[in-house]
């Protein structure tokens, strides 16, 4: 046979990413990985169980994880199921915002814009809100526009069709929107 | 953001989502905890190999191995040692944990990670949603050495939960396929033990009891019971609980005179009533 000609001017393909270790996975995916369990519903409390639990699981299905293939999403699609399986077993924050214990972090009990609030204070806000989308559009959600994953990797993620990922977020969007809408309406009246 | 948000401005839910994007990284303690909870798991259901926990901050850009013998944290100039590296046996030997291990099977040259914004996206794949690249990049880290060829780990076959709760029936989202339940039951046993060993070995006597009367409520008749007991027995002579510790011990030498902790538990029985 022939052997191959190396061609001038035609770069060599470049070889295929070697794969992670877990050391460097845990490193490199934990706040990732810390922040999408907490988007995703998990409460404080139980944020380390669900992060041990994700670790593991992540150490036994490396082998899976294609390198080439981003590593956030990877990382999330297993939190989501991670975080599927607490909900059933832990303590979860409700979902929906039936009950008023919303926004305790804030200081001052007066409304204001947000750029008054701090960071802290927002970042309660916007999970509170988040607790009101139900887990398959709230997971879209975080992935898309907290993680801004692309929609064909969430879809890969969490095995769902590229439509249907798209449907939930054009939903949850809507939902998250009206969530904010009625937090700040309660906040208002106090 | 789109159209779809009628009721609230673009700017006013954008400025939200930036803020929760730009979320403080956990603490490094959190990070250490929950890197030797998962090594003690994963060594308790290898059945207990191997060596060191390390753990790295998200901030560090390097992390390093570190072998100890305290189950003590420590944070020195950006890193993490993570000293829980003693899983106290049963019986008393202290063998150490190392979280890095490989991934399974196959063991390759450890590399770092490039993040999300480095990778080459083929150019069939549709474009991201709304917004062209991710922003957060993930930091590349070189690998540390490591210092001897480790010992190949056994997986586990289910998540063990360390957690006193029984295990639950796989969830139909799980990515688990169902493993016999035997096993399942099994390598819960497993992680309650190893992790009242985990807390005794910090010293945590209370977490270390907790973890075992969690063993006992949900594994009443489980297959570890024996080994439970023993280490329950040390548990309380360690809480300064001698007499209780004493009693518990005369109870078990005459239930298991032959056990294989038999001779542990004997001195626990010995012990004068403070």
């Amino acid at each position: 046979m022939f052997a191959p000609v190396p061609l001038p001017g035609v770069p060599k393909p470049a070889p295929p990413p070697s794969r992670p270790t877990f050391e460097s996975v845990y490193a490199e995916g934990f706040t990732h990985v810390w922040h999408t369990l907490r988007r995703f519903g998990v409460a404080d409390a139980d944020l380390e169980d669900a992060a041990h639990e994700v670790f593991v699981v992540v150490h036994r299905r490396l082998d899976t994880y294609q390198p080439e293939r981003p590593l956030r999403p990877w990382l999330s699609g297993i939190a989501f199921r991670v975080a599927s399986d607490e909900r059933r077993r832990l303590r979860l924050r409700p979902e929906t915002l039936s009950t008023d214990g919303d926004l305790e972090t804030r200081a001052s009990g007066a409304p204001g814009p947000e750029e008054q609030l701090s960071q802290a204070q927002q970042r309660a806000f916007v999970l509170r809100a988040l607790d009101a989308l139900p887990l398959d559009r709230r997971s879209v959600f975080v992935m898309s526009e907290l993680d801004e994953i692309s929609g064909p990797d969430i879809a890969e993620a969490l095995a769902l069709p590229l439509n249907t990922v798209y449907s939930r977020l054009r939903l949850a969007r809507q939902d998250f929107a009206e969530a904010v809408r009625r937090l700040r309406a309660r906040e208002g009246e106090r | 953001m789109t159209p779809d948000d009628s009721h609230e401005s673009n700017a006013g839910l954008e400025g939200l989502l930036a803020a929760e994007r730009a979320a403080p990284a956990p603490d490094a303690a959190a990070q250490a905890r929950v890197a030797a909870r998962v090594a003690a798991t994963l060594a308790a259901g290898a059945g207990v190999t191997a060596a060191t926990v390390t753990a790295a901050t998200a901030e560090a850009a390097t992390a390093s191995v570190v072998t100890a013998t305290s189950a003590s944290s420590a944070v020195m100039a950006g890193k993490v040692f993570l000293g829980l590296a003693a899983v106290v046996l049963a019986g008393g030997t202290v063998v150490a944990v190392r979280l890095r291990s490989e991934p399974p099977p196959r063991v390759e040259t450890p590399v770092s990670v490039a993040a999300p914004a480095e990778r080459p996206v083929p150019a069939e794949r549709p474009a991201p949603i709304d917004r062209p690249a991710p922003r957060v990049v993930v930091p590349a880290r070189p690998a540390p050495p490591v210092a001897e060829p480790p010992a190949p780990v056994a997986q586990p076959r289910r998540v063990p939960r360390v957690l006193p709760v029984q295990a639950a029936p796989p969830a139909p989202a799980s990515l688990e396929p169902a493993p016999p339940a035997v096993d399942a039951a099994l390598i819960a046993e497993r992680g309650l033990l190893a992790e009242a060993r985990r807390a005794l070995s910090t010293g945590d006597t209370a977490a270390a009891l907790a973890a075992l009367e969690a063993h006992r409520g949900a594994h009443a008749n489980g297959r570890l019971g024996e080994e439970r007991d023993a280490l329950e027995i040390s548990t309380l002579s360690a809480a300064g609980r001698r007499a209780e510790a004493a009693e518990r011990a005369a109870v078990f030498l005459s239930r298991h005179p032959d056990s294989i902790f038999a001779a542990s538990v004997k001195k626990y029985a010995a012990l004068p009533n403070p």
